[in-house]
């Protein structure tokens, strides 16, 4: 097996004449400065347990404020969120600019936490203020939050604001289809968590939701899963599921994207066993069904392996006999 | 150098193809939600608009409206009022005369009466007045085929209704009259019906956004 880290890629290079023994150096001192090290390791250790920390804390005082929380009136509720979440999008922004990785990830958190703190707000509004029904105050609540989270992600183009609007939208179609007094079946609910979860991924897939991996991999993981969920009979919506794991694989084969083909795989091993127990019952049994999931994956194996094979084996670039890097320098 | 040999730019491109294409998915999905998801009830009269042959006596029930639970009224005319609210919730127990007799919990569990005309608070009953209700029946039996639902009298089995409508619509409660000549239906999509128990013509609307539950009042127009 070809060695493909970085020392050994730059001394190819340089033998090749690619690249300058400076370039090289210059290379390899910003990889080790990227590389995180056993200080940097103990770094995130420790963020993680401060969030760990900081959930515990608050999940705490959220049980303290529970059991008081009838007694606030409503003017009380309002400002107790409001400050909570003004005080939540303040810290954020303060470190929307700082350098430390792990600042930028807790400003990402902060800006999480004010959508959250928005919705909240506007469910003690529309549900405790205005009275409004059930189905009105989910509206309101996801409309206003998705109105508060693409602001706060296009501030900032990361995993974490992202997916506060991902749920935003979400909430918002949802109540949007509970509005009527009569609801609509539950694949329509399905179909259009499915949708919301495919345009996701197309969006990302296309540049326009960076990190494009994060709205791939969630945009995949809701369209799937989605498709689980089915009033009666169902077997539209899990041809669907099927046809969309298979579709991931088949794209993360093409684009060597592992990320889609976890999701693929795993919507397959949860879709298929539905499909043929809804088709068939009882009648071919776990046994069958299994062989079934089986087969599929051992055929995508087959598949992904014969797509690395034709990566590996395309057409070799002969090293030109070129003069050295310094040479190229000069 | 051929214009394949340009590399990939290193900054990812944003693809107006993919944008258009999940923007009309948007679209046709809201279009398909809206055209064939949203159930729609049967389309009835309404009692105000046909009042001809209608109920002879009025129906009450208490709601919930912008926090307060709210009395209405179905006069036999098709008009719907709301005489009384309270923030304190309730449920109607009878007509008495031109007062309503509710339950409320304004003060503990108690016993209230309402002028119907003007919503006035008239009074207290004696705490030893009965506070328990006694459950209504059901008039009727809704059953659904592939062609729609079905409603028959309870008893008679007399087909009353017979109608092509959503497959989750259906009629949640329903309340035979004193004098057993019409029955009160509230249907899923919270419209109050009314229907000849001869099932001589087809139900009308008298109200809309009723609870199912507790079913409606009717008022005994033969008492006092």
């Amino acid at each position: 097996m070809r060695d493909t880290t970085t020392t050994t890629l730059l001394q190819d290079w340089h033998e090749a004449g690619l690249v300058t023994a400076e370039q090289v150096e210059a290379i390899a001192r910003f990889e080790r400065a990227r590389t995180p090290g056993p200080a940097a390791r103990r770094t995130v250790v420790a963020e993680t347990i401060g969030y760990v920390g900081a959930a515990l804390a608050l999940g705490a005082i959220a049980l303290l404020v529970g059991e008081f929380w009838d007694q606030f009136t409503v003017a009380a509720r309002l400002a107790l969120v409001l400050v909570l979440t003004v005080a939540l999008f303040g810290s954020g922004t303060a470190l929307r600019h700082a350098a430390r990785p792990p600042l930028q990830r807790l400003a990402s958190v902060l800006y999480a936490g004010t959508v959250a703190g928005v919705a909240w707000t506007t469910g003690i509004l529309a549900g405790d203020a205005m009275a409004l029904r059930d189905a009105e105050v989910g509206l309101a609540v996801g409309a206003v939050s998705t109105a508060a989270a693409l602001p706060l992600y296009l501030l900032r183009r990361r995993a974490l604001p992202q997916l506060a609007l991902l749920v935003a939208v979400l909430a918002t179609a949802l109540a949007a289809l509970s509005l009527p007094n009569q609801a609509p079946d539950t694949e329509w609910y399905s179909l259009t968590v499915v949708v919301i979860g495919v345009v996701w991924f197309l969006l990302g897939t296309g540049g326009w939701l960076p990190p494009p991996r994060v709205a791939e991999t969630a945009g995949a993981v809701l369209a799937v899963v989605a498709c689980q969920f089915t009033g009666g009979d169902g077997s539209g919506l899990l041809l669907l599921g099927v046809a969309l794991a298979v579709a991931l694989v088949v794209l993360a084969i093409r684009s060597d994207a592992l990320h889609l083909l976890a999701v693929g795989a795993v919507g397959l091993f949860l879709v298929v066993p539905r499909l043929v127990f809804t088709w068939f019952g009882d009648a071919i049994g776990a046994p069958a069904t299994m062989l079934v999931i089986g087969l599929l994956l051992v055929l995508l194996a087959v598949g992904l392996g014969r797509a690395r094979r034709e990566i590996g084996d395309g057409p070799e670039l002969e090293p030109p006999a070129a003069p050295t890097g310094r040479e190229v320098a000069s | 150098m051929t214009a394949t040999d340009t590399p990939e730019p290193l900054v990812e491109r944003r693809s107006r193809g993919l944008l258009v294409a999940a923007a009309l998915l948007v679209v046709v999905t809201v279009v398909l939600v809206v055209v064939f998801g949203m159930q729609r009830p049967p389309s009835l009269a309404t009692l105000a608009d046909d009042p001809v042959d209608g109920p002879s006596a009025a129906v009450a029930w208490m709601a919930w409206e912008r926090g307060e639970a709210c009395v209405g009224v179905a006069r036999p005319s098709g008009v719907v009022t709301a005489p009384w609210c309270s923030p304190a919730g309730g449920e109607v127990v009878r007509f008495s005369g031109d007062e309503i007799v509710v339950r409320t919990w304004e003060a503990g569990e108690r016993l209230r009466t309402i002028d119907l005309d003007d919503g006035r608070p008239t009074g207290w009953l004696p705490a030893e007045d009965d506070l328990a209700v006694d459950p209504v029946p059901d008039a009727v039996w809704p059953e659904r085929d592939d062609r729609g639902l079905t409603l028959r009298e309870i008893g008679s089995d007399r087909v009353l209704w017979r109608v092509e409508a959503p497959e989750r619509y259906t009629i949640d409660s329903s309340a035979h009259s004193p004098d057993g000549a019409w029955i009160l239906m509230v249907d899923s999509a919270g419209r109050l019906l009314v229907v000849p128990a001869d099932a001589s013509a087809p139900p009308r609307v008298w109200a809309e956004d009723v609870p199912a539950w507790p079913v409606p009042v009717w008022e005994d127009a033969s008492a006092g």
